[in-house]
């Protein structure tokens, strides 16, 4: 029985190698949905897919007649909850570096902005005006 | 107008109708004393009969009958057989089952229900031309169909109304002629078949044929009995299987005076070789889903057979757990049919059922080493309906057409019929094979009908479509009126109109056919039934000049079962 294009999953609307306990439960509330008009599938479509998943490849990403999107899922997993993968890493420098005496005016600048940032935030003493 | 359903079984025939409190069983017929007391209170036999003085008689009448013509097992006949012989008539295999039908709506009718719309219960592993003529059968009884459903499904619906989670469970249906196992899945109140295997003749005749022959090895004078003494005697052998269920010892009556003591033992060792049978459609069935008995819920048996407790140990060490309770064998059948009839008319709400296909479909076609080989297109297994294509190619670049066969079987046990040949008309103007290739689709339903488009795959421009699955001798339209009309006065008027029979014009051939037909033919392996099948439809066909000869062979091929008729 060729898959004409189609993708069980895709038909049964669970995700791609769902057990077929699962596929015939998503079958039992699908048919339900066909029987009233609902949707672009038909009972026949069901069937399909959920004998495809039944009697199908046991491990499914075998099979390269059905698709999923993305092809591969791995590369795009994060593996666990403390880390990110892969590892982060520092991206090479797009830019010139500046000259000494560009570094030097932005120290003296970056000082000044620090002092004025303090001095604003030191408290007024009492009694005193302007 | 409510609706019923209908277990139109081998042996035995069961209506139920379904109202607010649940389903149950309506009385159809009344037994004989000596068999109310067995557990046959709301069944009808499936048995058709002509009285001495040619009066039409059904159920308990007919099976009782001791001066006239009866017809057992019509069911068994719906495989292959065109015409059947009673009393020196020619029926239809058709026109007997609708009489059946109809005497069914009558005895209905009379107790009050109304009987214009059914569901009717066929084996899980009828093929398609029997799951036809059930239909049909029951059309020309002027009953509406709401649909054909697999007999193991109507009795796990039975259970589940009673036993009401998801579950998945394993229904053994053997009745009088066939041996269903069939594994379901309850989910939400949605009944998926998902596993099916049977054995199309095997059931309560042969095992009651097991023990005749058992007793009749040990009783003088068997070969001298009539054929009234042997039909009492087929009747008694009946009695004892039932009674030995529930007893340890049983006398069976011989039919000049005088009976033969069974035990349970006894009646064990002369059946285990069929009973032990059942192993292989029961691990099939589990084989094809890759599951243990332990990934069942509940094992429900159900049919006559079933109640025979060699069957039921056998079942139980087999599966690893006791039979479910609260199902009646008799009746559940039935009772599941009439649940259905409520889903379908909308009395029941969030039911629904899907039977799959004990059978694959397909064609024949060359494999790539040049063999050729069945190319399933439905396999076995598939929910029902299904629809499914497959793309072929022409042997030969010059090929103008091609003879595509429309094939169901089980590639398993390279069981195959050939159901019809299409002819597929290719393009002349291409010049390689590989630009007339083809897409063969096939869509089957419920009812048994398989519909077979054949489109161009270059064009996608249909080449031919047919629909299969009219039987080996097509009725038409007159014919079905014919029969309709006919069965329905047979049953009004309790007489044969001459249209529904075609009289033979010899008796002694009408007679022989009668025998192998009726009385040999439905109780032996298929795989010896089929010469007698083939050298009595020799007879029916030979000419005044062939037919001595012909009747010859016939007589000599059934000696051997003499203690059959």
């Amino acid at each position: 029985m060729t898959t004409q294009g189609r993708n069980p999953y895709l038909v049964l609307g669970v995700p791609f190698g769902t057990s077929g306990q699962e596929a015939t439960k998503a079958f039992a509330r699908q048919s339900r949905r066909a029987r009233r008009g609902i949707g672009p599938y038909s009972l026949e479509d069901f069937t399909w897919a959920l004998h495809e998943i039944e009697h199908g490849d046991s491990d499914p990403a075998h099979d390269a007649g059905l698709y999923r999107v993305p092809a591969v899922p791995e590369a795009t997993a994060w593996p666990s909850p403390e880390a990110p993968f892969p590892p982060v890493r520092p991206l090479p420098r797009r830019t010139e570096p500046h000259s000494e005496e560009e570094v030097e005016a932005l120290r003296r600048e970056a000082a000044q902005q620090l002092l004025k940032s303090a001095l604003a935030a030191l408290p007024r003493p009492p009694g005193r005006a302007g | 107008m409510s609706t019923i359903g209908i277990d139109f079984g081998t042996t035995n025939s069961v209506v139920a109708a379904y109202t607010p409190s649940g389903s149950e069983a309506i009385d159809i017929d009344s037994p004989p004393a000596d068999w109310a007391d067995l557990g046959f209170g709301r069944v009808l036999p499936t048995v058709f009969g002509l009285g001495p003085q040619g009066e039409t008689l059904f159920g308990w009448e007919a099976k009782t009958l001791a001066h006239g013509e009866r017809l057992q097992a019509v069911k068994r006949l719906f495989q292959q057989e065109v015409s059947v012989t009673l009393d020196g008539q020619e029926f239809l295999v058709e026109t007997i089952a609708t009489m059946l039908f109809g005497h069914m709506k009558a005895k209905v009718l009379e107790s009050g229900l109304s009987a214009d719309r059914a569901v009717v219960t066929i084996p899980a592993n009828s093929r398609g031309l029997a799951r036809y003529r059930t239909k049909l059968c029951a059309q020309m009884a002027k009953l509406q169909v709401l649909a054909l459903i697999n007999e193991p499904t109507a009795a796990a619906m039975a259970y589940s109304a009673r036993m009401p989670f998801d579950q998945r469970v394993m229904v053994v249906d053997w009745g009088g002629g066939t041996l269903d196992v069939t594994i379901l899945e309850a989910q939400a109140g949605v009944f998926i078949e998902q596993a099916s295997k049977g054995i199309q003749r095997l059931g309560g005749l042969d095992l009651d044929a097991r023990v005749a022959q058992h007793i009749a090895a040990a009783t003088p004078g068997v070969n001298e009995w009539s054929a009234l003494e042997r039909h009492l005697f087929r009747l008694a052998v009946e009695k004892a299987k039932v009674r030995l269920s529930e007893r340890d010892f049983t006398n069976v009556d011989l039919p000049r005076g005088g009976f033969h003591r069974l035990d349970r033992p006894t009646f064990d060792d002369s059946v285990r070789g069929l009973v032990e049978r059942v192993r292989q459609p029961i691990e099939q069935t589990l084989q094809d889903l890759g599951a243990a008995p332990a990934d069942i819920d509940a094992v429900i048996l159900v049919g006559g057979t079933c109640k025979v407790p060699l069957v039921r140990e056998f079942i139980a060490d087999l599966m690893g757990k006791e039979p479910a309770a609260g199902v009646d064998p008799m009746t559940a059948v039935a009772e599941g049919a009439a649940i259905a009839a409520a889903i379908l008319s909308g009395e029941i709400e969030d039911n629904d059922f899907f039977v799959a296909t004990e059978h694959a479909l397909g064609t024949f076609a060359l494999d790539r080493t040049g063999e050729m080989r069945f190319s399933t297109i439905i396999p076995r297994n598939h929910k029902l309906p299904a629809r499914a294509t497959e793309s072929y190619t022409p042997a030969m670049d010059e090929a103008a057409s091609i003879s595509l066969r429309v094939v169901e079987g089980d590639p398993e046990h390279e069981d195959y019929t050939v159901l019809q040949t299409v002819d597929v008309p290719l393009d002349t103007g291409r010049l390689s094979a590989q630009d007339k290739s083809f897409d063969v689709t096939y869509e089957y339903d419920l009812d048994g009908i398989l519909n077979v488009n054949v489109e161009d795959r270059l064009s996608g421009r249909t080449l031919t479509q047919s629909k299969v699955g009219f039987g080996i001798a097509p009725l038409s339209p007159s014919d079905r009126v014919r029969i309709a009309e006919g069965s329905e006065a047979a049953v009004a008027e309790g007489r044969i109109s001459p249209a529904a029979a075609a009289p033979v014009a010899d008796p002694k051939v009408a007679e022989l056919l009668q025998r192998a037909r009726k009385d040999v033919i439905p109780y032996i392996d298929e795989d010896k039934a089929r010469p007698l099948r083939e050298l009595a439809d020799a007879l029916e066909r030979a000419g005044d000049a062939e037919r001595p000869d012909a009747v010859l062979d016939l007589e000599l091929a059934l000696l051997p079962y003499s203690y059959l008729f």
